[in-house]
């Protein structure tokens, strides 16, 4: 035994004696070779299902003839990485949801090992990520079709992706997009047979009259949909009547269940959703010629309180709303939304209304065919108001309360429908119908507001006899 | 140093001795059991049911504490002390048969609608009574969680009783009344108003739907009345 201890000892005894001997730190250094990336863009916006094609340049730091593998890798934060290519230059059909990611390029040196890395921010837009949604009746039809911001037209994407047919009368069309606070993009798609709901991104379906309200229901006209401002809540007016959904942003999975009944009480609201505000969201009351209120997350809908001392009183206007449009936006202050009101007589005046309280309220003064105005669209940016009459477009200069004609479409040519595209507010886009042949186009403006050349800059054709027009936004 | 080692050799062979494992022997059992979260007592009361109702069944869990059976056997429940219920009046406890092979089985027990009902709260404490086939099983908590219980406290009435989730939905359907709540029962065939139970979007939506029922129920009879003489709004 002692044998075996002292043969310990020793062998101890040595590793310490190793372990205590002092390190020269001679160290050869040899500078390695490494890649440089270079790319002709460092950002990249695709549209899903769309090529993108990137060219790489290497430049190797010491030229020494490596082999290198390269990676191509899309990131989502709280999603899996998904690898798109191991090739040098990036040529694939990108199949990855929309959404925002970090693409990252690697190339490595089968030699060394030695990675180089570029990060680059990558969009991966929808399909339909952007543009105006058509209502229009067309062969026998309700049919939807979609304008796309870079022109390109899907004249029927809900029937292609879906394939079904929307039987019936199409009634209107509109989209509630929100990326403030939560996320949700739907559209909402109107026929006198029933209400269709899409995600907007995809134009899927995601529910019909039965799965968004409480009981069998039958539309006569065209309903408003939008969110409140901060999207707690999601509202229908159909017919008159105000329904509730759940929003997005305490409860985004519960955004697809159905909505309330028909809110309680004795009014017929006119088709709008007024969130201008954020701790309510106002409807108009045209039975009793008033605003009414819902606050945010509740489901009573009641008279405002009167606004004695203020441009109007919103308790009790009394007068009838025919049309509306948004002025001034901001996500998070009051935005600005007109009004355009008409009395018994048929005299028709502006209102506005700046968060929720009373902002303007004038008749309309030296503004020809005002009276037969059926379409209206507002400036963000300036004080104008554009309508519709016929087949003339007038501008309505909202501070010197006088109009005039801007555009007229050839006799026969009825605009249908009138809209500002309001991210930019140098665009009006018209619907018209000849006939039951509908036809859309663009008119760009100038910073005084008039029609650039007096002339559109685009027309698209083969819609069918539109009904309105609505602007689905980016997410 | 080689003695040490057998010593050892000597000792492991004994450790290896195979040893016979232990089975229980004795009279089959049966008894009532919950799940982990499930509480071991419930309450019931008419007053809860859309439609009227004379009578109803409660289904309460057992299982055999023993082994399976070749044969159908008898389970007998009786009511043990501390109940008030009535034998015939507020109860019925039917003997049923375990089918063989089974060794769980949900025992029915009928609750009666008796007039006394609408004033008083009976309970039942539903107790396993030994018959021919079992015995009272072993009670505890089980492996799995589950625990095995002698008897099952069963309150039954027709009377409304102030639920207790009712402060999570109060803001919803506002203070609580028997005639308010016989009210949604009423309208919307639901007698759980829980956050739970209804989700979120019933949260949202029923007040709604009640208030619409409640507008035309007014608009025939008048206000409605509450117990304490308030008049029921949502």
């Amino acid at each position: 035994m002692r044998k075996y201890i002292f043969r310990a000892f020793l062998a101890i005894l040595a590793l310490a004696w190793a372990s205590c001997q002092k390190d020269n730190q001679r160290f050869v250094y040899d500078k390695l070779n490494t890649v440089s990336i270079k790319t002709a863009d460092s950002s990249f916006v695709i549209t899903q299902l769309d090529t993108l094609s990137i060219q790489t340049q290497l430049t190797e730091s010491i030229p020494s003839g490596d082999s290198y593998t390269y990676e191509w890798k899309a990131y989502m934060v709280g999603e899996n990485a998904v690898i798109l290519s191991d090739k040098k230059d990036l040529k694939v059909a990108v199949n990855l949801s929309p959404g925002s990611y970090d693409l990252i390029y690697t190339v490595t040196s089968v030699k060394t090992g030695i990675s180089s890395f570029m990060l680059y921010p990558l969009t991966v837009n929808g399909a339909f990520y952007e543009g105006w949604l058509v209502a229009a009746n067309q062969d026998g039809k309700a049919r939807l079709s979609f304008i796309r911001a870079n022109d390109s037209v899907f004249f029927s994407p809900a029937e292609d992706v879906n394939k079904t047919t929307y039987p019936g009368k199409a009634l209107g069309v509109n989209a509630g997009i929100t990326s403030s606070y939560a996320n949700l993009a739907l559209v909402m798609f109107y026929t006198d047979q029933g209400v269709y709901r899409f995600n907007a991104d995809n134009f899927i379906q995601n529910g019909t009259t039965a799965d968004i309200f409480p009981e069998p229901k039958q539309f006569s006209a065209s309903c408003a949909y939008a969110m409140s401002k901060i999207p707690y809540d999601q509202y229908i007016v159909a017919d008159g009547g105000l329904y509730a959904g759940i929003g997005p942003l305490f409860y985004p999975q519960d955004v697809l269940k159905p909505y309330s009944e028909r809110l309680t009480g004795d009014y017929t609201l006119f088709p709008v959703v007024i969130n201008s505000a954020t701790a309510v969201t106002l409807f108009y009351d045209n039975k009793y010629r008033r605003f009414m209120s819902v606050p945010l997350g509740d489901r009573m809908l009641s008279p405002v309180s009167a606004s004695p001392g203020a441009v109007f009183n919103m308790a009790d206007v009394g007068k009838k709303m025919i049309g509306w449009d948004y002025g001034t936006q901001s996500v998070i202050s009051s935005d600005e939304i007109y009004f355009v009101m008409q009395d018994d007589a048929g005299i028709r005046y502006l209102y506005s209304l700046k968060g929720a309280t009373p902002e303007l309220s004038q008749q309309i003064g030296n503004s020809p065919d005002i009276e037969k105005a059926s379409a209206f669209a507002a400036s963000g940016v300036v004080k104008h108001l554009y309508y519709a009459a016929g087949n003339k477009i007038y501008l309505y200069d909202i501070l010197a309360n006088s109009s005039k004609m801007v555009y007229t479409f050839p006799d026969g040519v009825k605009i249908k429908d009138l809209k500002m595209l309001s991210i930019t507010s140098k665009r009006i886009v018209v619907a018209t119908n000849t006939g039951t042949v509908g036809e859309v186009y663009y008119f760009d403006l100038d910073n005084l507001g008039d029609i650039i050349n007096h002339t559109y800059v685009k027309k698209f054709t083969g819609f069918g006899e539109i009904i309105n027009l609505s602007y689905r936004s980016a997410n | 140093m080689k003695y040490l080692l057998f010593l050892n050799i000597l000792f492991l062979m004994a450790a290896c001795k195979k040893e016979n494992i232990s089975t229980y022997k004795g009279p089959d059992g049966i008894t009532f059991y919950v799940d982990e979260y499930e509480p071991d007592s419930l309450s019931y009361s008419f007053a809860y049911s859309p439609v009227p109702k004379n009578r109803d069944t409660v289904f309460l869990k057992m299982r055999v504490v023993g082994a399976a059976a070749d044969y159908p056997r008898v389970i007998s429940v009786t009511a043990g002390a501390g109940s008030t219920a009535r034998q015939g009046k507020d109860y019925e406890l039917p003997e049923i048969t375990l089918p063989a092979g089974a060794l769980t089985v949900l025992y029915p027990v009928v609750l009666l609608n008796s007039p006394e009902m609408t004033t008083t709260t009976f309970r039942l404490v539903a107790q396993v009574a030994p018959g021919k086939d079992f015995q009272v099983g072993a009670t505890g908590r089980e492996t799995g969680g589950t625990t095995s219980l002698e008897k099952i406290i069963i309150d039954v009435s027709n009377k409304i009783i102030k639920p207790s989730y009712w402060d999570e939905v109060e803001s919803a359907f506002g203070a609580f009344s028997e005639r308010k709540f016989r009210f949604m029962v009423q309208v919307t065939g639901l007698s759980d108003f829980s956050s739970d139970a209804i989700g979120v979007d019933g949260y949202y939506n029923l007040p709604v739907k009640l208030r619409n029922a409640l507008a035309e129920y007014e608009a025939v009879n008048g206000p409605l009345i509450d117990e304490s003489g308030n008049v029921v709004t949502f």
